[in-house]
Formats: structure tokens, sequence, C-alpha cells
């Protein structure tokens, strides 16, 4: 590829984005006279990029489209709550579950058998009045 | 930026409009959701349906990035930003789509008939699009068939306007060659 070429190749992409000055458009003329493979060149872009052109799509949106968003956003942010609350939630779940281990130990404690080792039990005096217990033997008068 | 529906509108009207729909979605209210898709549903699903030659996965990337948008609206600094970043929204996952299946080969039946259009075309383009990469696919669709200025498309792939322009050079020579070799296969 010549450098007039090149130029060639340069001043077509710059024409799709701005408008060429007057000496530019008058070099892309004289070019597009003398050189048969730019022309061709020039042919087959505008041929292939107006093939690409006719392909675009208009598609119709679905009905359902907007509902499926709000469906979808809603279930994320319930999601996004449960993740929210989760540590949260496990928190007071073994929390609970401790606390309710505690009682168990608690209630059952009062409830164990007791163990009786010999010479340790306690021992139980019987609900005598401490006056019986001092109360001297009897003197009959007759002796 | 707009739909064509609300073009009757000064600009300085429909930012205004737009600002206070956005305001509204952000605190989570349904009717300005359903306002804002009614307004860019149809824009971004023909976005996307020529970027992906699929109508169905259209939908749903669309569907995607109004989600993702919704969700991110808290980020947004300015109100009547939020077209131009919901359709960034829509090109970036369309790109994502497309490097995911650049090896799979385009099917005839993912091309959707309409009347007075020749569907051969259509399928000698989808085959040829697919043979580019997704970032020159990209900017060839919205500058040839979306027809957005070179800032816009800069705008909206993030690239500089010079960048555009050689990725756009590159692809109109890229699909050119492409053409005349199908052409020739065809022919010959």
């Amino acid at each position: 590829m010549s450098l007039g070429c090149r130029r060639f190749a340069r001043l077509l992409d710059l024409s799709d984005d701005r408008t060429l000055s007057e000496r530019e458009t008058s070099f892309l003329d004289a070019h597009r006279a003398q050189c048969l493979a730019c022309r061709v060149r020039e042919e087959q872009a505008a041929q292939s990029l107006n093939l690409l052109r006719e392909a675009t799509l208009e598609p119709d949106v679905s009905d359902s489209f907007n509902g499926r968003i709000l469906r979808r956003y809603h279930a994320r942010e319930t999601a996004d709550g449960l993740r929210y609350w989760s540590p949260a939630l496990i928190g007071a779940a073994v929390a609970g579950v401790a606390a309710l281990a505690v009682l168990q130990v608690v209630t059952r404690g009062s409830s164990l058998p007791q163990v009786r080792v010999p010479g340790a039990e306690s021992r139980r005096y019987d609900a005598t009045p401490t006056s019986r217990m001092l109360e001297l033997p009897t003197v009959s008068r007759d002796q | 930026m707009y739909d064509q529906g609300i073009v009757a509108l000064s600009p300085s009207d429909v930012a205004a409009s737009e600002r206070q729909w956005v305001g509204r979605c952000r605190e989570g209210d349904e009717v300005a959701m359903r306002h804002l898709i009614d307004r860019h549903r149809n824009r971004l699903v023909r976005t996307a349906t020529n970027l992906l030659r699929d109508r169905y996965e259209a939908e749903d990337v669309a569907q995607e990035a109004f989600l993702k948008a919704f969700r991110e609206l808290p980020k947004l600094r300015e109100d009547r930003a939020f077209a131009g970043y919901l359709y960034r929204i829509c090109v970036r996952l369309c790109m994502d789509r497309l490097r995911l299946k650049r090896a799979e080969v385009a099917e005839f039946d993912s091309v959707q008939p309409s009347e007075g259009r020749n569907i051969e075309n259509r399928v000698v383009v989808e085959k040829l699009l697919a043979l580019l990469s997704p970032e020159l696919r990209a900017t060839l669709v919205l500058r040839e068939m979306e027809q957005l200025s070179y800032e816009e498309v800069a705008e909206v792939m993030r690239v500089p306007v010079g960048t555009v322009r050689s990725r756009l050079h590159t692809a109109r020579e890229r699909f050119r060659k492409l053409w005349i070799e199908a052409v020739g296969e065809t022919t010959g």
C-alpha cells in the first residue's frame, strides 16, 4: 500500500467522523480517479457496511418484560435481606440452644440420685422437743 | 441516548423528569421502577439484540442491566446520568456474554426473521460478526447499527475517542475482508 493509498484510507475513515476540508476532499477525488485498488476497496467497504446496517434488528419487547424484572428484583431483595440478617439469626439460634442447655442442667441437678457415703451421711434428729431430751429421770417419793 | 417516545420534550424537561423518577426509584418506589423500565427498555433490548444477535438472550441481559442499575442506584452520584449508566451496564454485560461464547459458532435459529429483510444476509452478517473480537464487534455495532457518535461509543465503552477510531478502522477493514471471503465462498 502506497503512502497515497494509506492517506486515502485514513481520510475515508475520518469522513465518517467529521466533515473533511476542501483540500482533503479534493485529494480523495484525485486519488479515487487514479487508483483502481482504492476504488475497489472503497466500494467493497461501502457494500459490506450497507449489508451490516440492513441486518439491524428491531425486536419487540415481550409483554412479561417488566414483570420479570420486578419479580427478580424482589427475589434478590429477599435473598439480600436473609443474607443480611443471617448472622443475627444464627447468633440468636446459638444463644437459644445454649440457654436451653443451661436450663436442662439446672433442672436435672435438683433431681440427681443421692449417694450415701458411710460415715458421711448427715445426721437427722427427730423432731423431739429439746425439753424432752433434757428430761431428768423422775424419782418417786416412795423411794 | 433516550427513547424516541420522549423526544418531544425539551432536553431539560427530560432531564428533570428523569431525575425525579430516579429519585423515587432510589427510595424503592415500584411505580418509578416501572416507569424507568418502560422508558429505556426498547433501546436496551434493541442494542443487546444487535450485539448478541439473539432476542431472548438480549432480553435477559437487558433485565440483568436494569436489576444491576436499580441495585447500584445509591452509588450513582447524579440521577440524570441514569440513562447512560444503564446503557453502559447493558453493553458491558453483552460484551461479557460475547467473550463467553466467542468460540461458539453462530446458529441459524438465533436470527429473528421479519418482513422485508433478507434472512440470508442476516445470517452472513451474524457469522461475520462472530469472527470479530468482542471489542471490535461492539464498536462496529454501536457505530453502524446503533448510530452512536464516536464520543458516545467512547463513553459507553470507557475508552478514549482515539481508541474508538482505531478500533472502527480495524473492525471495518476486517469485516470487509471477511465479507469478501464469504462472498467468494458462496459464488465460487
